[in-house]
């Protein structure tokens, strides 16, 4: 039983290896859908901070101040008893993309907050200036520019939503913590625990990793590339070479 | 290159580690006599007002039976436990007439709770209730956390691979709940419904098998070795649940088109709008449940088995009216 070593207990998880597999989809399902309105509303509310029209901003605020500082768990909790009680069941797996949808579009939106309010203020008049509607200023001037601020928080945020999906488990959910937790307590497949949350996570961080990764190569070459930009404004000749 | 070695070193590490880990663990579970656990036990008996108040009443009694106890000779882990004084139980908290705790007072009751009393009482201790699920009572009993299980435990051939049981103290079946407003009145009303079970327990098996012998689904894909609810479509499927009161309010809410457990369970979710289908199957065998190979297995067998022919049992199944 105590068995990290036991042939037997890994021998168990692969037998039921379709099991995890499926978690693994109705995780990466939820994940998917879940950032898809996590990035919308992000980017809605984040704009909205930013638009300087205090009913926007106050709206943007509410919102964000709200799921900010309420347990993810209460949400998803509230969204579907809430719902199911009304006879209005959406189902587990639509309530998670929706709960986690809201609650990662409010960090969402406060990353991007952040991005375009760290740009400065001359960035905005000049593009202004040049006649650009917001629009264009937005998309031109401003985001090209947050983007490498807005990266590695939003990774962050990328990878906590994959996690978070293990939250379904309070209402029965069929993530891949939920079926990991189910397997290893199982009547048929019970018993290999160590072998099964091994799996579990190594599951989750070959989906995780590789994404933070990704993001902070990105991030990198962004930075590089700015300063190779700067260098090449400030030598206009070239005179410096890398 | 360099990335890569530092990351391979600290994978080895994390691996390393978590054996250590799992070794602790494994050693825990076999030595019972741990001086440590003695000294928790007693901690956590007098935060408990209660129960000492009972081991003061009981001391008499129990130096009576530790005297027995030694003179019969038990095995070193028995031994463990009544040195320790305190026999840990764990038992279920929701199930009217096995095992339930009146959340007002925090007292327990049921049929299991009278055995486990009877039990401790036999050993000359104090009896520590832990309320367990389905999913929790093998992990807390192999953690060494409880020394018994009596929580509507089935005795299944997987699980008496794993835990020694003793002869079954009561049988219950499986039946299936239902919302009446479904029309569901019968096994054949449950194909390609999606049933809600609890996590760790036999039931989405049972009514998987029951449907393949009533011929509703076919047992082509079936294989007794490898069922699993979590994968299983062809002809119903299931959605786990961690504990009963969410299956119950996921049936009302439409997320699930039925219920599937334990009579005895079910029987506290039955409400008025609520009705079960016509057949019950899968006779369930409940026995205690303990560590195997131990020797407090042999000292719970001994009692049931003493139980059962001399109709203490019978007269519990009659006091919290189980037939």
């Amino acid at each position: 039983m105590s068995g990290l070593l036991s042939i037997d207990a890994w021998s168990k998880v692969w037998t039921f290896r379709g099991t995890f597999l499926l978690g693994l989809a109705n995780t990466a399902k939820t994940a998917v859908f879940g950032l898809m309105l996590a990035f919308v509303l992000g980017i809605i509310f984040g704009l909205m901070a930013t638009s300087g029209k205090t009913v926007f901003k106050a709206v943007s605020r509410i919102y964000v101040e709200l799921i900010q500082n309420t347990p993810l768990l209460l949400q998803l909790c509230f969204l579907y008893y809430a719902l199911a009680f009304a006879g209005k069941s959406l189902g587990i797996q639509t309530t998670g993309i929706i709960s986690l949808g809201i609650y990662h579009g409010a960090y969402m939106a406060e990353v991007i907050r952040a991005g375009i309010e760290a740009i400065p203020k001359g960035q905005f008049e000049s593009a202004q200036s040049q006649g650009f509607a917001y629009g264009g200023m937005m998309y031109y001037i401003i985001l090209p520019q947050s983007i490498k601020i807005i990266l590695p928080p939003m990774v962050n945020q990328v990878v906590n939503l994959i996690k978070n999906t293990s939250c379904l488990y309070i209402v029965g959910g069929a993530d891949l913590i939920s079926l990991t937790y189910s397997f290893v307590t199982g009547a048929t497949t019970g018993g290999a625990y160590a072998p099964a949350y091994i799996v579990s996570g190594l599951l989750f961080f070959l989906v995780c990793f590789p994404l933070s990764t990704l993001a902070s190569v990105w991030e990198t070459s962004l930075k590089k590339r700015e300063r190779a930009m700067n260098a090449a404004a400030q030598n206009p000749e070239g005179e410096v070479s890398a | 290159m360099k990335n890569w070695k530092k990351f391979a070193t600290m994978s080895l590490a994390a691996g390393m580690s978590m054996m250590l880990l799992a070794g602790c663990s494994g050693s825990t579970t076999e030595t019972t006599a741990a001086p440590e656990t003695a000294a928790a036990a007693e901690t956590e008996a007098a935060e408990e007002t209660e129960a000492a108040e009972e081991t003061e009443a009981a001391a008499e009694s129990a130096e009576e039976s530790e005297a027995e106890a030694e003179a019969e000779g038990f095995a070193e882990d028995v031994q463990a436990i009544v040195d320790r004084g305190v026999l840990h139980v764990g038992v279920k908290n929701a199930v009217i007439g096995f095992g339930y705790q009146d959340t007002l007072t925090g007292e327990y009751s049921g049929m299991e709770i009278d055995l486990a009393q009877k039990i401790a009482d036999y050993l000359g201790v104090d009896v520590e209730y832990t309320a367990v699920t389905a999913a929790t009572r093998g992990e807390l009993l192999d953690s060494g956390d409880i020394d018994c299980v009596l929580a509507t435990f089935t005795i299944t051939d997987a699980r008496k691979e794993t835990w020694d049981f003793t002869t079954p103290y009561y049988t219950d079946y499986v039946t299936v709940l239902v919302e009446q407003s479904s029309g569901i009145t019968s096994l054949e009303g449950l194909k390609d419904a999606k049933v809600g079970v609890s996590s760790g327990s036999t039931s989405a098996k049972s009514l998987t098998e029951a449907m393949i012998e009533a011929g509703f689904i076919s047992d082509e894909n079936y294989d007794a070795e490898t069922f699993d609810p979590a994968t299983w479509t062809e002809g119903i499927s299931f959605q786990q649940y961690d504990d009963y009161p969410t299956i119950s309010t996921a049936l009302s809410a439409g997320e699930v088109d039925a219920f599937c457990v334990d009579k005895s369970i079910l029987a506290v979710y039955n409400t008025d709008s609520r009705t079960y289908i016509d057949e019950q199957f899968a006779p369930q065998e409940y026995g205690i449940a303990t560590t195997k190979g131990s020797g407090f297995s042999e000292v719970c067998e001994e009692l049931i088995t003493g139980w059962l022919s001399d109709g203490t049992i019978d007269g519990l199944i009659e006091e919290y009216s189980l037939n």
